[in-house]
């Protein structure tokens, strides 16, 4: 289970979506959840569910396999919604709208990491950040550090399962209740920080030997340069937002 | 001599159903005799992993059979099994195994010292920390912690990874030493230099599939890319009627 | 003038001497090997190499620059590069061309240049045509390959592999043994293998042996891999063709001295039907 990780993984496929430069579908993602939080009405809660209806058509990914890595918020969704018909006033619409809206939230969080790499995604974050280095704020340290994560969850995801099998193998059993399992899984823990701190310690050698951190300024392999799908895609955006905006403005 | 483990036409895939899926292992046959050496050689993704993982019953296969002789049972050691080393002493941790199976305490305190003593760790070794181990010693606790099992097949994934000359020559001496005492032994590696004199059988895999399988002398003859250095030099001085 | 010299050096990690009066010559165009058992210091003589160990005793000099001299790491990083034993934790970004572009990246370069290096890199490695595969989907072999071209990218006039070979399969060493003898003799760059695999050393033109801290043993492939008797005393093994030209020796057979690799054999041995 844990080598078939899909939450977050990129998901190669040509479609408009992938072609976009990062620094435009963060800003989409952005100016999508804000509107998804401004709608508080039927009609407007339609009209996100449209857009993202759009954009789920447009990233050419397999619905079947976007939802196979939602399932785990599926039971957090289901036990909120049922807090909210049992306790609330209005209870049965609240219940929709938050359900609605974090399915919302996390399929069009979800689209972002299935159309970027993630060394996209960082470069993007970077680049739209990289005026908090006038406060000093370590930017590039902190995408480095960010894309790196990113590079070692399977490799990691790997070695969990490789220690439980151990485990197992000399007669563990991560069956069980909560305590159970919880118990059975700290001797797996314990090696893999060990594993992941000795993979952090090679890894500093080796950037500490390819001069990381000598230079902040200079080019990159893939400087990112705005094209017309570009443009095209924060005119579409700019209007969406607006009709949004004005509907929240007139009350529909 | 009794077949103890038998492959039949055994299939494994990873990650059925997503973009992701990988077939490691494709109708495999391969059978075990009990008190054997066997070698299983192939390179870095051969399925020579998968196919220990399915022989110590952690996966199923997707299709085929996978029969193991009555009552025997099938330790497995993975690669850099100090990896995983966890007690609070060396004792504690090796007697992990024998605990979860069910044995007393004193019985399994007992199987415990005796794997110790076949790694060649003696009673000074019990009460210290592993971590204060050398990485050879710790390799051989962490097989104690296995072997103390009492199975009646040892498997070990690549046992000689990371071990200078020295370290790998006194790991085949105490796994020589075990299969005379009556254990089987089923060793994967992607090297057959230092243990390829020691193993009796072989069995090579290629991309999934078993490509040759017979006594070593046999399979090394037949493929002198993964024979021994020291096996396909001698071969070669005698083909040339040379006598050493 | 050697390239790099480390002269003397003495050095402790807290109680443990690691290092004792440990010296070692580097000459451009030459594979030199460090060779010994586990737990004999050639890690953190390698280390010494480029700064990343500074000794408690004893000086390094690299290309005329001392790593003692803070100003200087960044002059030896760039003229030293280190590949490490796992070809997994060097790895650090999600596609082959970016990883190579790395070193470059942090050397400050114009994007036009950091193109040209990470293009002429991949090549000079036969990764090229991976250049947009995620570095996961490569075998370890090539994972190494990688790291060599992200340390070639620097321009390097040396590369330290730290044990790089030891967790890869045979073909996969052969390939890389034949990469690393194409980069001394066609590029003259110097290459410092450490290992305690002495059929790796067999390719190689120069051969330290260390034990506890020192060397004890140096000399040309040839003089050091015959030795079988002092290999074994530090608890190394004489390559196989090696003590196949001994035996033949004793026979009487005219092995030359430089027959060290299983190739060198072969090639002998036919010639000797003829």
């Amino acid at each position: 289970m844990l080598r078939d990780v899909t939450l977050g993984r990129y998901y190669p496929a040509r479609s408009v979506l992938h072609s976009l430069d990062p620094r435009t579908k963060l800003a989409g993602l952005i100016i999508y959840i804000v509107t998804v939080f401004l709608a508080s009405t039927p009609v407007s809660l339609a009209a996100t569910f449209l857009a993202l209806c759009v954009l789920v058509v447009l990233s050419k990914v397999p619905v079947r396999f976007m939802i196979k890595g939602l399932l785990p918020v599926a039971f957090i969704l289901a036990f909120t919604a049922a807090l909210n018909i049992i306790f609330a006033v209005d209870g049965v619409w609240k219940a929709i709208l938050i359900t609605v809206r974090t399915l919302e939230v996390v399929f069009g969080s979800n689209i972002l990491t299935l159309t970027t790499q993630p060394r996209a995604i960082s470069d993007g974050v970077e680049k739209g950040l990289s005026w908090m280095r006038v406060f000093k704020v370590p930017v590039h340290d902190m995408a480095m550090t960010v894309s790196i994560a990113f590079r070692f969850i399977p490799i990691l995801a790997d070695e969990a399962g490789t220690v439980m099998d151990a485990r197992k193998s000399r007669g563990a059993s991560f069956s069980g209740g909560l305590i159970k399992k919880s118990r059975a899984l700290i001797p797996v823990v314990v090696p893999l920080f060990a594993s992941a701190f000795r993979r952090a310690d090679d890894l500093s050698v080796a950037m500490d030997s390819r001069l990381y951190g000598y230079s902040r300024t200079g080019g990159s392999l893939h400087p990112l340069r705005y094209r017309g799908c570009d443009m095209a895609a924060y005119v579409m955006m700019l209007c969406y937002m607006v009709a949004m905006i004005i509907m929240k403005v007139v009350g529909a | 001599m009794s077949q103890i483990i038998r492959f039949q036409d055994v299939s494994y895939s990873y990650a059925k159903g997503t973009p992701y899926e990988k077939k490691a292992l494709e109708n495999v046959s391969i059978s075990v005799e009990s008190c054997d050496f066997l070698g299983i050689y192939g390179l870095s993704g051969s399925g020579k992993s998968t196919l220990l993982r399915l022989a110590a019953g952690l996966i199923k296969p997707s299709s085929g059979q996978i029969e193991i002789g009555r009552s025997a049972r099938v330790g497995l050691v993975f690669q850099f099994p100090e990896n995983q080393l966890f007690g609070s002493t060396v004792l504690d941790d090796v007697m992990f195994g024998p605990l979860n199976m069910g044995l007393e305490k004193d019985k399994a305190r007992e199987m415990a010292e005796t794997a110790l003593r076949q790694m060649g760790l003696g009673a000074e070794f019990y009460n210290r920390s592993p971590f204060s181990l050398s990485g050879g010693e710790k390799r051989r606790a962490a097989i104690a912690g296995i072997l103390a099992m009492g199975t009646e097949v040892l498997a070990m994934d690549e046992p000689l990874a990371g071990l200078d000359p020295e370290g790998q020559e006194s790991l085949c001496d105490i796994l020589e030493r075990l299969n005379e005492k009556g254990r089987t032994i089923i060793v994967v590696s992607h090297d057959s230099d230092v243990l390829g004199r020691r193993c009796r059988s072989a069995v090579v895999l290629e991309n999934g599939r078993v490509s040759d399988c017979g006594s070593s002398g046999d399979v090394f003859s037949r493929n002198p890319g993964f024979a021994p250095l020291s096996f396909r030099v001698m071969e070669k001085v005698k083909a040339m009627g040379i006598n050493l | 003038m050697s390239f790099a010299c480390i002269e003397e050096v003495c050095h402790s990690f807290g109680s443990n001497r690691v290092l004792n009066a440990f010296s070692l010559r580097l000459e451009s165009g030459r594979f030199t090997v460090l060779a010994g058992r586990n737990g004999s210091g050639k890690t953190t003589a390698a280390r010494l190499l480029n700064a990343l160990v500074i000794p408690d005793r004893g000086s390094v000099i690299v290309d005329g620059y001392d790593s003692r001299d803070k100003a200087s790491v960044f002059e030896i990083r760039k003229r030293i590069g280190l590949v490490l034993q796992n070809p997994e934790n060097q790895i650090v970004a999600d596609t082959v061309e970016d990883d190579v572009a790395f070193g470059p990246e942090n050397l400050g370069l114009s994007s036009d240049e950091i193109r040209r290096r990470v293009d002429a890199s991949l090549k000079a490695v036969g990764l090229y045509d991976k250049r947009l595969d995620n570095p996961s989907s490569l075998s370890g072999g090539q994972k190494q390959k990688l790291a060599i071209a992200g340390v070639l990218a620097l321009g390097p006039k040396c590369i330290i592999l730290d044990e790089s070979l030891s967790m890869l399969d045979r073909p996969s060493r052969a390939d890389l043994l034949k990469l690393i003898r194409r980069l001394c003799d066609e590029d003259g760059i110097a290459v410092l293998l450490i290992t305690h695999d002495m059929e790796e050393a067999a390719y190689s033109d120069y051969v330290y042996v260390m034990d506890g801290g020192s060397v004890v043993m140096k000399g040309s492939a040839a003089e050091i891999l015959t030795d079988e008797r002092s290999l074994h005393l530090h608890g190394l093994r004489t390559p196989v063709a090696c003590a196949a030209a001994s035996r033949l020796r004793e026979k009487g057979y005219p092995v030359p001295q430089d027959v060290l690799t299983e190739e060198d054999l072969l090639s002998f041995i036919g010639g000797a039907a003829c």
